[in-house]
């Protein structure tokens, strides 16, 4: 991939600063009673939410971490996720992720303790494929003990869309 | 000078979903002992199936002295069949819904949890343009 130089140099400026704000992520509890982290940047910021909001929306894209079944993939809009078989749920349904961990922008992240509030945040997933995979073959052998076995599975698996992943004001 | 095709990029679910299976044609034979299990879900269960899926057509033709077997055409213009000889109506509703809820795609394995085109948000690292590493 072609990196072009002369537009990095472009932002370097901004990009220097927004380099140590990048790495402050500001900590915010699921629970109501949450206490402010202590921001690690050195831009003196008002702590309120909707302040730290304002700062994620005027950014340009976003991505989310979302974490489905207890596993986590890292996503923007319009990807596939792909899922091992859902099976109360059929095509053309649309889901709405709620368990987010992160939910951040190019210079700035929220990090959910355990997730980001669900006020934050307007993520949904369709359902568009439930396909059948290729054969995997596992195939396990110890020399010289006429031991050899080999396993055949087709896994199952359910194809999401994001639809859509907003953050709200 | 004619100006070049520009495809456009479908994103299925995003805006509006589209199922992507448009029609499914069962083939069987009347007197052979293979299609016995598909005549019987031809009669029992197909036609609540068809209801319950309108936008998939659904065709059954006789096939003489060939095995049954299902085909399904998809909007990719590709077709998946499946040969159902010697199965239990219950076992050619599960080829049925399979084929229903496929794309036309070739059957492959996913390496990723995620497939995406979309350009990374945070961008690709570089060591110019981060904090400095420290001990």
């Amino acid at each position: 991939m072609l990196r072009s130089f002369t537009s990095r140099m472009v932002g370097a400026a901004q990009r220097t600063n927004s380099a140590v704000t990048a790495s402050a992520v500001r900590l915010f509890s699921a629970t109501s009673t949450a206490t402010q982290a202590t921001p690690t940047s050195s831009t003196a910021s008002p702590s309120t939410p909707s302040s730290e909001l304002s700062l994620l929306r005027n950014q340009l894209r976003y991505y989310a971490v979302a974490e489905i079944k207890n596993r986590p993939y890292l996503i923007t809009k319009n990807d596939i996720i792909v899922l091992d078989r859902l099976k109360d749920v059929k095509l053309g349904d649309v889901i709405e992720l709620n368990q987010i961990k992160e939910l951040g922008s190019k210079d700035y992240a929220i990090q959910g303790a355990p997730y980001v509030s669900s006020e934050y945040y307007s993520i949904k997933a369709t359902v568009i494929e439930q396909p059948k995979g290729k054969i995997v073959e596992t195939f396990k052998k110890k020399r010289r003990k006429h031991f050899q076995r080999r396993y055949h599975i087709k896994p199952l698996h359910t194809l999401l869309r994001v639809s859509e992943l907003e953050v709200k004001a | 000078m004619v100006a070049p095709m520009v495809h456009p990029v479908l994103k299925n679910g995003v805006g509006a979903f589209i199922p992507q299976c448009r029609r499914l044609v069962f083939h069987y034979c009347e007197r052979s002992g293979s299609s016995r299990g598909m005549i019987e879900y031809l009669k029992k269960d197909l036609i609540q199936f068809a209801k319950e899926h309108p936008h998939v057509e659904v065709i059954v033709t006789p096939r003489p002295s060939k095995h049954p077997v299902i085909r399904g055409l998809y909007l990719n213009g590709k077709d998946k069949v499946v040969c159902v000889r010697n199965m239990e109506p219950t076992d050619i509703a599960g080829k049925v819904a399979l084929l229903k809820e496929s794309s036309g795609n070739r059957m492959k394995v996913f390496k990723k949890p995620v497939i995406s085109t979309t350009e990374s948000v945070r961008g690709i690292w570089s060591p110019f343009h981060a904090a400095p590493h420290k001990i």
